[in-house]
């Protein structure tokens, strides 16, 4: 489990589950950095794209939308590309050390960068329901800049990410279907859906 | 000396830019600036312009907003990686293989090498007359 996680209900059904709990650190790698070359990779995927002007017509076209990500991607350096392959290995390895002590990772959705981490190491991940916001939760601003993916406001649902060690996606599943029955979460709906 | 030799480098490599016919300095100013390590420099249009020439890709110019937010967020990240100071024990994440998809590696089953000794027009050494002198260890 994430260390900087240490509240909610959660850890209670996981500990009447029968679930052993440990604080675990996710690497403290640059992981911004290190997805650069995830970008490179779908630019060269998305070549033609860019090339031929076609980009332009896809409708999304700000700073962080894929064409321009792509137009990016042409000026990133090749020994950069490397150099994040290389720390991606690091990130690997990181990975795989932590999962010789556990079996299931329990953090936040989309928190500690988790989502660039499994994306770079490819440890398979499971999102589950997990409740609807409270009453008292901040109120959602008026508009969604795309930054923040916790400003649902009240009665909006939550989730709870798990992530497994590789190749052992069977035994993840079956860990967030436990989760799943145990909470019944899945059966909840925001008022008006 | 450092300085001295800073400079030279730096004359060195706008005089290869100049041979490469990359006459402006601006380009020749983006690159030696990362190259020295000094990300504090914005990256702006005219760069973009004429890195996109270099690249041989166009960029639209109502796109090139947008692509210089990009490109300024970015190089910073640069840096975070350089930080880490990679030990040569570590390998980029990915791997090489000469074999295509269609094709398969021959069976690597390890066997002895066997080497013939000798061939039916040239005898082994062994099956050879072996002049006098030589088997007396003359000479």
């Amino acid at each position: 489990m994430c260390r900087r996680w240490r509240t909610g209900k959660f850890r209670k059904t996981l500990q009447k589950a029968g679930v052993e709990l440990h604080d675990v650190e996710l690497p403290d790698l640059p992981l911004d950095a290190i997805a650069l070359l995830l970008n490179a990779e779908a630019a060269a995927a998305f070549d033609e794209l860019t090339l031929t002007g076609r980009d332009q017509f896809l409708t999304e076209q700000g700073p962080d939308d894929w064409p321009n990500i792509f137009r990016a991607a042409r000026f990133y350096p090749a020994v950069e590309y490397i150099q994040a392959n290389r720390a991606r290995t690091l990130a690997m390895r990181r990975m795989a050390e932590l999962f010789t002590d556990v079996d299931i990772i329990v953090v936040p959705s989309n928190a500690d960068s988790q989502l660039i981490l499994t994306n770079l190491t490819g440890h398979p991940a499971v999102i589950v329901p997990n409740g609807l916001r409270g009453n008292d939760a901040p109120q959602a601003p008026p508009v969604d800049t795309g930054d923040d993916d916790r400003i649902g406001g009240p009665g909006t649902p939550v989730s709870l990410t798990f992530i497994g060690g590789l190749y052992n996606d069977s035994a993840l599943l079956a860990f967030a279907s436990a989760y799943q029955r145990e909470t019944g979460f899945h059966h909840l709906h925001p008022p008006g859906f | 000396m450092e300085g001295h030799h800073s400079l030279t480098s730096r004359r060195r490599f706008f005089g290869l830019c100049a041979a490469a016919g990359v006459g402006s300095t601006i380009f020749a100013d983006t690159l030696c600036a990362m190259a020295e390590g000094k990300p504090e420099k914005k990256v702006t249009i005219e760069m973009i312009d004429i890195a996109a020439d270099v690249a041989g890709v166009n960029v639209p110019a109502d796109k090139k907003e947008a692509l210089l937010s990009k490109l300024n967020e970015q190089r910073p990240e640069y840096d975070a990686i350089r930080k880490l100071h990679l030990p040569n024990d570590v390998p980029p994440a990915f791997r090489f293989d000469p074999v295509t998809a269609s094709r398969f590696a021959p069976a690597t089953e390890s066997a002895p090498v066997r080497v013939p000794v000798g061939t039916p027009d040239v005898p082994a050494m062994a099956d050879r007359e072996i002049p006098k002198d030589s088997a007396e260890g003359g000479g």
